[in-house]
């Protein structure tokens, strides 16, 4: 006998507690049905249902078999869930991890790329800080990484590094509102809203000896982690605030908060491409589409070859840093 | 894991730096702690300890003698931003003074002329002597400077410096590569091993080693590990190293009633900016908590 079709009458009449409508609900006409349950008693030696004016009742040893025919039938319905997704292979899934600090345009931009460069693939983007990325990069938790420099990153692969100018957040009655322009000094009085410091330290103070060093010494710095947040600080007219979202592309933000450009120093979030030890296909196509999304290019002129990063021969080494002081030889070996 | 070595891990976190730590009690040699303790670091400024080390067996064994005069000549000696390297003139000194002015304030003039008299072979055999097998000092601040120029093909070591502190990915640099043979390079068990020669005149002579002690007790710089024993009675002796990105401290913690505790901290930070208070704190800090832990 097809024990597992018994099975499912069973069920079926234990459900409805009603021939004619466990009939209906198995798609038979009743006949078969009682003669199939009258098989099953026979092939398992109990009694399981009685019939009387009301309907059906299970007997008590109806009762008791009944949980088991409800977990033989789920694992046949697993076992044949599995076969079909055996059929038709799933989506290849791509994790990839991105340190807190991008605002919404770039995200945007970067989701988008993604999507398009690996159209069939399951592509995650969440955010992470840098430390946890590492851990979740070296144990195949992620594919890729993008971590917020400055980092110490030991055993992972470091692709190409990508540097996203950041502009000021102010309040829309800050002098530099009217213009689009501010220097850092013009900050000055105001409280400094950034993301926490625990999510990317050196990065944080660095941001902070920046804001100092031109002129910017925040009455206090708050940590927060939310961007509602940090809008509504910077919208409340005593803090200020730096953002990725550029201002000539970045239409509607709310009220009272205006997206300035920082006219002296140059405040950028650095952020690094890393990967475990080798870029599988077809993750290796999103480095370079990760690249020009954050940094405005054109993906087709960004090419498709995932190169590691290397070190940049001396003549393409950005500019010396403004801060050392002429003629100082610090740095020498103490 | 314990929760002196998380601390430890987290302190150096929160400074944005990559550390290692080894302590000892060395009035008491079974305990100790250690993070990432023999992993191999690049020493900057702390391979003048094992150098002055080897000095000190030189005069031991009478090849040289301390109060010889020594001409440190502008031009010729190793320029610096301390000591004799970082003056105009033509100096002259005793070796002993040099030595001093070496493990002092770093002085690279002093370090490269005493590193000239002694040689790379001696340097080399001592370390051996005493087992170090982890440690290696094959060349000296001027040989730093020239693999520096030469690797980013420029004409000064400042020059060098300015480019070194632009390059995004620190860790790539051959400079702060331990597996490079050209650095030298330690990891901070041997560092405590080797004080702990030091501080029971098992390295050189007892003689020599009170006189390596007693420089040690005036390092001028106390952002590091005396920092975290500010007490006026604690003696924090202690050989310094900073290049860049690393900034680094080997040293003795003496108190009154006999307790004393060698530590090394080795660090490279994140960042190449030539002032990061907060990886000096760091060290002081990740000082402070191995040392509690032993006593």
């Amino acid at each position: 006998m097809d024990l597992i079709r018994h099975l499912q009458y069973f069920a079926a009449v234990a459900h409805e507690r009603h021939f004619g409508r466990a009939a209906q609900r198995l798609g038979i006409r009743q006949p078969p049905l009682s003669q199939g349950l009258k098989r099953l008693e026979a092939h398992l030696g109990v009694r399981l249902c009685d019939r009387d004016s009301q309907g059906v009742s299970l007997t008590t040893a109806g009762l008791k078999l009944l949980p088991a025919a409800h977990r033989v039938l789920d694992e046949v319905e697993q076992l044949r869930l599995l076969a079909r997704r055996q059929e038709t292979p799933s989506r290849p899934r791509i994790a990839v991890r991105v340190a807190p600090g991008l605002g919404t345009s770039h995200y945007a931009t970067l989701v988008a790329a993604c999507h398009r460069a690996v159209p069939d693939a399951e592509i995650d983007i969440t955010e992470q800080s840098s430390a946890d990325q590492v851990q979740d990069l070296l144990a195949g938790r992620a594919e890729l990484g993008v971590l917020r420099e400055p980092v110490v990153a030991r055993d992972v692969t470091l692709g190409p590094h990508v540097r996203v100018t950041l502009y000021g957040l102010v309040p829309s009655g800050h002098p530099g509102a009217a213009s689009g322009r501010v220097k850092l000094r013009d900050l000055a009085g105001y409280h400094l809203v950034l993301p926490p410091r625990v999510q990317a330290p050196a990065a944080f103070d660095e941001i902070v000896a920046v804001c100092e060093r031109h002129g910017f010494l925040p009455e206090s710095i708050q940590h927060v982690p939310d961007d509602r947040l940090s809008y509504g600080l910077v919208a409340s007219g005593t803090h200020v605030g730096f953002t990725t979202d550029d201002p000539r592309r970045t239409t509607s933000h709310s009220s009272g908060v205006s997206i300035v450009t920082i006219d002296d120093e140059p405040l950028t979030l650095g952020l690094r491409l890393a990967w475990a030890t080798d870029l599988p296909q077809p993750t290796d196509r999103l480095p370079p589409v990760i690249v020009a999304a954050l940094t405005g290019l054109d993906v087709a002129a960004a090419g498709h070859d995932a190169t590691a990063h290397r070190l940049p021969a001396a003549s393409e080494l950005p500019p010396p840093p403004l801060y050392q002081p002429p003629g100082t030889p610090r740095g020498w070996q103490e | 894991m314990t929760d002196t070595e998380q601390r430890i891990l987290r302190c150096f976190d929160d400074a944005g730096v990559f550390g290692h730590v080894h302590a000892v009690a060395l009035h008491d040699r079974h305990r100790e702690i250690g993070v990432r303790a023999d992993e191999p670091v690049v020493l900057a400024s702390v391979f003048k300890l094992p150098l002055a080390l080897a000095y000190a067996r030189m005069v031991d064994s009478g090849e040289l003698s301390a109060t010889d005069a020594v001409e440190l000549v502008p031009g010729i000696r190793t320029p610096g931003a301390t000591g004799v390297a970082a003056m105009a003139d033509p100096v002259t000194m005793s070796w002993r003074d040099a030595v001093r002015s070496m493990m002092t304030v770093s002085d690279n003039a002093a370090a490269d002329a005493i590193l000239d008299v002694v040689g790379v072979d001696r340097v080399a055999a001592t370390l051996r002597d005493l087992g170090l097998t982890s440690t290696r000092v094959p060349g000296g601040t001027r040989d730093l400077y020239a693999t520096l120029v030469e690797e980013f093909g420029c004409t000064s070591v400042n020059e060098a410096i300015t480019q070194l502190q632009a390059v995004t990915s620190l860790a790539e640099l051959a400079a702060f590569d331990a597996a490079d043979p050209r650095n030298n390079v330690s990891t901070c068990r041997e560092m405590t091993r080797l004080l702990s020669a030091i501080w029971t005149d098992r390295a050189a002579s007892a003689q020599q080693c009170a006189f390596i002690r007693s420089v040690m007790s005036q390092q001028v710089w106390t952002q590091r590990l005396a920092a975290a024993f500010p007490f006026d009675d604690v003696v924090v002796s202690g050989k310094t190293g900073t290049f860049v990105a690393l900034r680094h401290e080997v040293g003795v913690v003496e108190y009154p009633n006999g307790e004393s505790y060698a530590v090394a901290v080795l660090t490279m930070s994140a960042r190449a900016r030539l002032i990061l208070p907060a990886a000096d704190d760091a060290i002081a800090q990740a000082a402070r908590l191995a040392v509690a832990s032993l006593r």
